[in-house]
């Protein structure tokens, strides 16, 4: 599949949005670690929603027709993509009363139901991000469960670096959150270790997909002459080389260099790295789960 | 209703005239314009709603030219509508024909993800996702006499391997062939139900290669029964 960047920025920056406010509203909901002032909480939730924006207006670069973007909130029972952006736009209304109401009195039920409502909110909207790639089965590597847990350990990875960066800057060290990191360095690299053994290519062949039934099938002639939309939309190849250099480069930035920070105690002191290693990291790590996608119709074109 | 199209790739000859007649009815029809881009260029381009590509199947010199016609499969249980979030792409319950609304569609493209046979092209221009509309616009034409009421494709094709006709109607001229030749649905283990069959090649005779070159004698034999035929 193409790796289109606004996409590839709009995961990864909202879905970083989305694991801070995950993870500020458990934070403050169970009072862990030091809970941040009402005015901390507030600042927090501002960064979280504004990362949430910017990926979300990043994403309307990837439409034609923006001017009927409003639209895609309409079929919220059947699509994934409108479930995300209707989740996307409620996320707002909630996240504003749950900050009024920390700013207000930050110790009542309500407010506890509503962080953690918050929390819930943004979870689900993350993994109906990924539902959309999940639910498609034309896409041998996307079509799993697995995708939509890939999705969130990285949202809520991301979102840990960040709280941490934050939560440092405020003087405060959140020790929870290196757990969370943990837990979140595990579950993605085994997610992302399960899609590379289990999926490595299209099932099918040119033989099973022309129904032809005859092993030896080549393509003679592609019926055009220059590349088309198909062509680009499904057509990526990702050479070998550039495959593995960006896989070892993904692993170092989100796996190992956690894990490092984590055993050597820099996650505190070099909070600011640990965020930047993250964010780039899954950077990469969505390109590639674009790259390496492949669509079946590849299969008619001899791909 | 389900109305589809039957397709013999034994007697397709790969003329591309389905796809030509095609562009030509549909750029002014329902989901037209089927735009081109760079058509004066060394890399033209355009939408378009059918595709041919040829394959060589088996072995020299058992080998046979296959050419293969794709477009909408107008499937049963069609992903490209579930999919899409903004209620543009619909499947119509009186015929099963797959239609695009260009006032909803927002060119988000994933409907084209969705279908498995490249079915669904974006036209740039526009905006809009754009696909095969099965003629919607011809085929309930009744200023036309009755044999045109098919899809462009269908009337152009010189070989007559396209044969437009509903395929939940068994005793409709598609239904029979489907039956009789064994027509089969691409891609069946996605489970989307596509409407439009294939019918398959009939097995080629062999062609003897392995004759052995005439000897001496042979060959003089031959030029004296040649030279007294003169």
């Amino acid at each position: 599949m193409h790796p289109a960047l606004s996409i590839i920025f709009f995961t990864v920056t909202a879905g970083m949005g989305y694991g801070l406010a995950i993870l500020v509203c458990i934070h403050q909901a169970f009072g862990l670690s030091e809970s941040f002032t009402a005015l901390q909480f507030m600042l927090v939730m501002g960064i979280a929603l504004a990362l949430a924006t910017v990926g979300l207006l990043a994403s309307t670069l990837h439409l034609a027709n923006p001017k009927n973007a409003w639209r895609a909130l309409s079929q919220f029972k059947r699509s994934w993509l409108a479930r995300e952006a209707v989740l996307a736009l409620a996320f707002y209304p909630l996240a504003l009363v749950t900050t009024s109401m920390v700013w207000s009195d930050e110790s009542s039920l309500l407010s506890l139901i509503l962080l953690l409502a918050t929390a819930a909110l943004a979870l689900l909207t993350v993994y109906s991000t990924g539902m959309i790639y999940a639910c498609l089965k034309t896409v041998r590597q996307w079509y799993t469960p697995i995708t939509p847990l890939g999705f969130c350990s990285l949202a809520v990875l991301s979102g840990a670096a960040a709280l941490n960066m934050i939560a440092e800057s405020m003087n405060k060290t959140s020790y929870w959150l290196y757990g969370v990191l943990l837990f979140c360095v595990v579950a993605a690299f085994a997610c992302k270790l399960a899609i590379w053994l289990c999926f490595k290519s299209t099932t099918g062949s040119l033989s099973s997909a022309t129904g032809l039934a005859k092993p030896n099938i080549r393509l003679l002639d592609i019926g055009h002459s220059a590349p088309n939309f198909l062509t680009r939309e499904f057509g990526y190849r990702l050479s070998a080389k550039k495959r593995y250099c960006l896989r070892a480069l993904m692993l170092a930035l989100i796996i190992i260099t956690p894990l490092v920070f984590l055993y050597a105690d820099l996650v505190a002191s070099n909070a600011a790295y640990l965020m930047a290693a993250c964010y780039l990291g899954v950077l990469i790590e969505r390109w590639l789960f674009f790259a390496e996608a492949e669509h079946v119709v590849r299969l008619y074109h001899g791909m | 209703m389900r109305l589809g199209l039957v397709i013999d790739l034994d007697v397709c000859v790969g003329c591309h005239a389905c796809a030509v007649a095609c562009k030509q009815w549909n750029t002014s029809g329902f989901s037209g314009p089927l735009p081109d881009f760079k058509p004066y260029a060394r890399d033209p381009e355009g939408v378009w709603f059918n595709r041919i590509r040829s394959y060589e199947v088996g072995e020299y010199p058992d080998s046979k030219t296959v050419h293969f016609p794709m477009s909408c499969m107008q499937c049963e249980d069609a992903d490209c509508v579930t999919v899409c979030p903004t209620g543009a792409s619909y499947k119509r319950a009186s015929d099963g024909i797959v239609l695009v609304d260009p006032e909803k569609c927002m060119g988000c493209n994933y409907c084209a993800w969705a279908c498995p046979y490249g079915a669904r092209e974006l036209d740039a221009n526009a905006g809009v996702m754009k696909k095969c509309t099965l003629c919607v616009d011809r085929i309930y034409d009744e200023s036309l006499a009755e044999a045109e009421r098919q899809p462009a494709c269908v009337l152009t094709c010189p070989t007559k391997a396209r044969v437009f006709g509903d395929l939940n109607d068994p005793d409709s001229a598609a239904s029979k062939l489907v039956k009789q030749r064994k027509g089969q649905a691409l891609l069946p283990e996605l489970g989307y139900k596509p409407t439009n069959q294939y019918l398959p090649p009939r097995p080629s005779r062999h062609v003897a290669t392995d004759v052995k070159p005439l000897g001496l004698k042979q060959k003089i034999a031959a030029w004296v029964s040649e030279w007294q035929s003169q």
